[in-house]
C-alpha cells in the first residue's frame, strides 16, 4: 500500500529502516513468548525423572530419556484403574472426533441450507433460539445428559458423546453456513430446479460443492473440539472408557500422588498437540477465511 | 353486484360449516377432515390420538387397573405379607413396558437385567463398588432385606473401599455422588443374584382410608410422567404403603419401586415434550380442517389426498430435512437446560439421597434466599465482579494486541510473512487443555517460570516488585503463583495473562482477514492526498476493522464470561478463599466455596460436582442468572446484526 509513494528521502528511508527493525523486534519477543512454553514442554517430555525442578532450562544431554514416552505406550491399566490406556484413549478421542466431524457437516449444511433457501414458519424465532441456545455450556445440564444416557443405555459408550458435541454445535454452524450459502445466487439453483433437480439434490450436487470453505471451517471445528472436553467423557464414562483429555488431567492432577508425574503428562501433551496442531496449520486458509466470515455475520 | 361482493358472501357462507369440522377435528382427530369428505387425511390425523393412547397403554399397567376395580383379582396375590404367585395375563404387559421404556425411558421401570443398561451397569465403576460393598454383599443374601433395613446409596458412598482411593482426587470421588442413579448399580447386583421376585405380581392392597396413588401404581408413559412431574414422588424405602415396604427396585411389580424425584422429573419432562408435540399435530389439524372446508365450500370441489400430501410434502420438507438436528437439540440441548431450570425451584442438594429421601418442588424459596442471605449475595456479589472484569479485561487484551500483532506481521515492511504468522498462531493451534496444563505446571513453584526467575537472578527484584504494587500478599522467594491465600490478586493477574497467551493469536487472525477486505483503493486514495500512515489507520483501518468486528468482540465477551477452562484447569479455583472470610451463612458449602479466580460459570461446576456439598439448585439459580446475562448480549448481538436486520426486511 505504501508502493505508490513516489521516491524516498533519505530521512524518510531512515525512518523505514528504523520502523522496520522495531518491527522485527516486535515480532521476535513476540515469538519467543510464544515458543519458549512450547519449547519447555518439548524440553520437559524428554527429561528423566518426576520432578519439574528437574527440567533444564537449556537441553542438557546428560537427562535426555525416552521413558515417558515408554511409560505411555506400554502402561496397561487394570480393572478400576485410575486410568485408561493411554493409546487406547488416544484412539477413542480420535474416533469421536472423526465421527463429529461428520455428523456436524452433515447435520448443520442441511440446516444451513434450509434456513438459507426456503421461508417457512418459525424461521426467526428459531434463529433466535439457535443463538441463545449456544451461549448454555453444556455440562450445565449434566444431571438431565446423564439421565438421559442411562435411560438409552448409553452410559461408558464413547462414541454416543457425538450426539451431544453434535447438538451443541448445530446453532452457531447453522448460523454460519445460512450466512454463507445467502450469498450464493439464488439464480444457480432456481436453474437447477428448471431443469428437473429435486431439493436434495440441488443440495448435494450444488450447495455442497459451492460452500467448500464454510464447510472446511466447521469441519476443523468439529474435530477439534472433542480433543478438549473434560467434563461430559468425566462424568459419562468410566475410566476404562476414557478419553485423551481426561488421561492427561489426571497425570497432572497433583492430588493423584501415585500417578502425579508432570513430565509423564508432558511427554502425553506433546504427543496429542503435534497431530492436532499439523491438522489446525494444514487447515488454516479455511479457518482465517471462517473467522472472518463469522466475525462478518457475527 | 361485484365479484368481490360475491366471494366474500360464499366465504361468509363457507364459514359456518367450517367452525363445525374445525370443531370436530378438535374433540376427535380426523373428525373434521370425515366431514370434509377426505377419509385418507382422517385416518392420517386419527392416528395421532390412537399412538398416544397406544404408548400409554403399552407402558401403564391399566389392565390390572381395571381388573382390581373389577375385582378379578385373587385375594391371596394381595399386597400382605409376601405371597408368590405366578403372573398369569400380567407378563406380556411387563414385557412391552420393558421394551418401550427403552424407547421412552421410564427409567423405574427400565429393566436392569437383559437389555443395554445391564452392560452399562455392571462395567459401571459403581457396579464394581457395589460388588465390594459389604451392603452389597448383604443384599445378596438377603435382598429384601438389605433394601429394607439398610439406606443403600449409604452404604455404597460410605462403605466404599475405593473412598480412600477417591479422596485422594476430589473430582473423581465426586462422580459417584453425582449420579443420581447409583441404584442402578445396585439393581443390577439385587437382579443378577437374588432373583426373589421371579415373575410374580404383587396386587396393592389399599387400605379404606390412606394414600393411593392410582396414577403413580398403574400409569403408562404420560399418565405416570405428567404426575411424576407433578409431585416429584410420593413415596421412599422403607416407607409403608398399600400393604407393604417400598423396596429400591422391583422389576415385575413397578409400583413396589420406590419414587426416585430426579428419574421423575427428567421422564416428565420428556412425556411433556412428546405431548406438546402430539398437541401440535392436533391443533394442526384442527386449522387444515377449517381451511381446507373454507376452499372446498368456495370451490365446490374436495382436495385429493396426492394433492394435499403434495402441498404438505412441499411446506414439510423444511421440518423433514432439519428434523435430526431438532431432535438432537431439544434431546441433549433443550431438555437438559430445562432440567436444570426447574432444578432451581426444588430443594435438591447433597442432603437428599435419591430413593430414601424426595426432592420437593419450593416455588422461589431459592432465589428468595439467594437474594435476601446477607452471605451469598456478598460472596456472589465479589465472584459476579470478578467474572465480569475478567470477561472484560480477558476480551480486551486478546483483542488489543490480537489487533496489533496483526497490523505488524501485515505490514509492507515485514517480510516473510507466512513464516511469522505460523509462529504466532501456534498457541490458538495447540489445544487449549493441553497448553492451560502446561502452563499450570509453568508457574507450578518449581515451574519453567521460577526455575528462569533464579537463573537469571531476577527472583528478588521480581518478588519485591510484585509485592510492592500490591500483587504478592508476600515476598515470597520461590513465587507461589496460585496457592496461598494472600497471592489471589497474583493468580487473577496470572490467568489474564495466560488467557492473553492463548486468545491473541485467534483474534491476530480474524482481524487478518478483516484487513484484507478492506478495500486498496481507500488507501491510494489516502496517500495521494498526503495521509501519514497514523491517520491512515486512524481513519480508515481502524473504523474498517472495528466495524467489522464488534459482533465478534462482544461474541468474544460472552465466551470469555463462560470461559470455565481457563480459570478450571490453570488454577483449579485456587488460592482458596480467605477462610477468615466466609459467611457463616455459606459454611455448610465446605469445599464447594470458590476459589479466589473462580469465576461464576466455574463456581457453578464447584457447586453441582464436589463430592458431599453439592448444592444443585444454588447452582441452577446461578445457571439461569448467567442463561440471561449471556443469553441477552447474544441477542442483541444478532439483533443489531447486519445479516438478521436484512432478513428481517426481505
Amino acid at each position: 500500500m505504501n508502493a505508490s509513494v513516489g521516491k524516498l528521502s533519505g530521512k524518510a528511508r531512515t525512518r523505514r529502516g528504523l520502523v522496520a527493525t522495531l518491527q522485527y523486534a516486535y515480532l521476535s519477543v513476540v515469538c519467543f513468548i510464544v515458543l519458549v512454553p512450547l519449547a519447555w514442554m518439548v524440553v520437559a517430555a524428554f527429561t528423566k525423572g518426576k520432578l519439574l525442578s528437574g527440567v533444564p532450562l537449556v537441553p542438557d544431554f546428560s537427562k535426555f530419556s525416552f521413558e515417558h514416552f515408554e511409560y505411555l505406550f506400554t502402561y496397561r491399566s487394570q480393572s478400576n484403574a485410575a486410568f485408561p490406556d493411554f493409546v487406547a484413549a488416544f484412539l477413542r478421542s480420535l474416533s469421536i472426533a472423526v465421527v463429529n466431524t461428520g455428523a456436524v457437516v452433515l447435520l448443520t449444511t442441511l440446516t444451513g441450507y434450509v434456513f438459507s433457501r426456503f421461508r417457512f414458519a418459525g424461521r426467526k424465532p428459531l434463529l433466535i433460539s439457535f443463538l441463545l441456545l449456544q451461549m448454555f455450556p453444556s455440562f450445565m445440564g449434566m444431571i438431565a445428559l446423564f439421565m438421559i444416557f442411562r435411560t438409552f443405555g448409553w452410559l461408558n459408550q464413547p462414541l454416543y458423546l457425538v450426539v451431544i458435541y453434535a447438538a451443541g454445535a448445530i446453532p452457531y454452524n447453522t448460523y454460519l453456513v445460512r450466512g454463507y450459502m445467502r450469498s450464493i445466487p439464488m439464480s444457480i439453483d432456481e436453474a437447477a430446479t428448471i431443469d428437473g433437480a429435486s431439493k436434495t439434490t440441488v443440495f448435494f450436487r450444488i450447495m455442497l460443492p459451492l460452500a467448500k470453505p464454510i464447510i472446511g471451517f466447521i469441519a476443523v471445528n468439529a474435530f477439534m473440539a472433542p480433543w478438549m472436553d473434560y467434563m461430559l467423557p468425566y462424568q459419562l464414562l468410566n475410566m476404562q472408557n476414557q478419553t485423551v483429555a481426561i488421561f492427561l488431567y489426571r497425570l497432572t492432577d497433583p492430588l493423584m500422588t501415585l500417578y502425579y508425574n508432570p513430565l509423564n503428562f508432558m511427554a502425553g501433551a506433546l504427543v496429542l498437540a503435534v497431530p492436532i496442531t499439523l491438522v489446525q496449520i494444514w487447515m488454516q486458509r479455511f479457518i482465517v477465511y471462517g473467522m472472518a466470515a463469522g466475525a462478518a455475520k457475527g | 353486484m361485484t365479484t368481490s361482493e360475491a366471494k366474500a358472501r360464499a366465504r361468509r357462507a363457507s364459514r359456518a360449516p367450517a367452525i363445525v369440522a374445525a370443531t370436530a377435528s378438535l374433540l376427535i382427530p380426523g373428525l373434521g377432515q370425515l366431514l370434509n369428505r377426505q377419509r385418507l387425511k382422517a385416518l392420517l390425523w386419527f392416528a395421532v390420538p390412537v399412538l398416544l393412547v397406544s404408548i400409554e397403554l403399552a407402558t401403564s399397567d391399566w389392565g390390572r387397573y381395571a381388573a382390581l376395580r373389577g375385582g378379578r383379582v385373587p385375594e391371596e396375590s394381595f399386597a400382605k405379607g409376601w405371597i408368590a404367585e405366578p403372573l398369569l395375563e400380567g407378563a406380556e404387559g411387563g414385557e412391552q413396558a420393558a421394551s418401550l421404556a427403552d424407547l421412552f425411558g421410564s427409567a423405574d421401570a427400565g429393566a436392569e437385567g437383559e437389555d443395554p443398561f445391564a452392560a452399562a451397569a455392571e462395567d459401571d465403576p459403581f457396579a464394581a463398588a457395589a460388588e465390594e460393598d459389604p451392603f452389597a454383599a448383604a443384599a445378596e443374601d438377603d435382598p429384601f432385606a438389605a433394601a429394607a433395613e439398610e439406606d443403600p446409596f449409604a452404604a455404597a458412598a460410605e462403605d466404599d473401599p475405593f473412598a480412600a482411593a477417591a479422596d485422594e482426587d476430589p473430582f473423581a470421588a465426586a462422580a459417584p455422588d453425582v449420579d443420581p442413579f447409583a441404584d442402578a448399580a445396585l439393581e443390577g447386583e439385587v437382579d443378577g443374584t437374588g432373583g426373589y421376585f421371579d415373575a410374580t405380581y404383587l396386587w396393592p392392597a389399599y387400605p379404606e382410608e390412606g394414600p393411593r396413588y392410582v396414577v403413580r401404581d398403574f400409569g403408562g408413559f404420560f399418565t405416570r410422567g405428567i404426575w411424576g412431574l407433578v409431585t416429584l414422588g410420593r413415596v421412599v424405602i422403607d416407607d409403608p404403603y398399600a400393604g407393604t415396604t417400598m423396596e429400591l427396585y422391583n422389576r415385575v411389580t413397578p409400583w413396589l419401586t420406590a419414587d426416585n424425584s430426579i428419574v421423575l422429573m427428567g421422564n416428565g419432562l420428556i412425556a411433556l415434550s412428546i405431548l406438546v408435540i402430539f398437541g401440535a399435530v392436533w391443533a394442526f389439524g384442527v386449522a387444515d380442517a377449517y381451511r381446507s372446508r373454507v376452499r372446498t365450500e368456495e370451490t365446490g370441489r374436495v382436495e385429493k389426498f396426492t394433492e394435499f400430501w403434495g402441498r404438505v410434502w412441499h411446506s414439510l420438507y423444511v421440518y423433514l430435512v432439519s428434523a435430526p438436528a431438532f431432535v438432537l437439540m431439544i434431546l441433549f440441548t433443550i431438555i437438559p437446560i430445562l432440567f436444570t431450570f426447574l432444578m432451581a425451584f426444588t430443594n435438591y442438594t447433597y442432603r437428599i439421597k435419591l430413593g430414601a429421601r424426595l426432592i420437593e418442588w419450593v416455588g422461589v424459596d431459592t432465589f428468595r434466599f439467594l437474594a435476601v442471605d446477607p452471605g451469598w449475595l456478598s460472596v456472589f456479589g465479589q465472584i459476579f465482579l470478578w467474572t465480569v472484569l475478567w470477561a472484560l479485561m480477558s476480551s480486551f487484551t486478546v483483542y488489543v494486541i490480537g489487533f496489533f500483532n496483526a497490523m505488524v506481521v501485515e505490514s509492507p515492511l515485514v517480510k516473510a510473512k507466512k513464516v511469522w504468522r505460523t509462529i504466532m498462531i501456534l498457541p490458538w493451534a495447540i489445544p487449549s487443555l493441553v497448553s492451560l496444563m502446561v502452563f499450570r505446571n509453568a508457574f507450578d513453584k518449581d515451574g519453567l517460570v521460577n526455575q528462569f526467575l533464579f537463573a537469571s537472578g531476577l527472583m528478588e527484584p521480581v518478588t519485591n516488585f510484585l509485592y510492592k504494587i500490591g500483587l504478592e500478599g508476600k515476598p515470597d522467594m520461590p513465587i507461589f503463583w496460585f496457592q496461598p491465600i494472600y497471592n489471589g490478586a497474583l493468580a487473577r493477574f496470572v490467568v489474564v495473562l495466560t488467557n492473553l497467551w492463548l486468545g491473541a493469536p485467534y483474534h491476530m487472525m480474524m482481524i487478518i482477514g478483516v484487513l484484507a477486505t478492506v478495500p486498496k483503493e481507500l488507501y491510494e486514495a489516502a496517500a495521494i492526498d498526503g495521509a501519514t500512515s497514523v491517520q491512515r489507520f486512524r481513519y480508515i483501518t481502524l473504523p474498517m476493522v472495528l466495524s467489522a468486528t464488534v459482533p465478534a468482540l462482544i461474541m468474544t465477551f460472552s465466551f470469555n464470561f463462560n470461559n470455565f477452562g481457563a480459570v478450571y484447569f490453570l488454577t483449579g479455583g485456587g488460592p482458596s478463599w480467605d477462610p477468615s472470610k466466609v459467611p457463616d451463612s455459606m459454611r455448610i458449602v465446605g469445599s464447594a466455596m470458590p476459589g479466589q479466580t473462580d469465576i461464576l460459570i466455574s463456581w457453578i461446576y464447584k457447586l453441582s460436582f464436589t463430592k458431599d456439598f453439592e448444592q444443585y439448585n444454588t447452582a441452577a439459580v446461578y445457571s439461569i442468572i448467567i442463561f440471561m446475562i449471556v443469553g441477552g448480549f447474544a441477542v442483541f448481538n444478532m439483533l443489531r446484526s447486519k445479516s438478521f436486520s436484512e432478513e428481517a426486511g426481505e
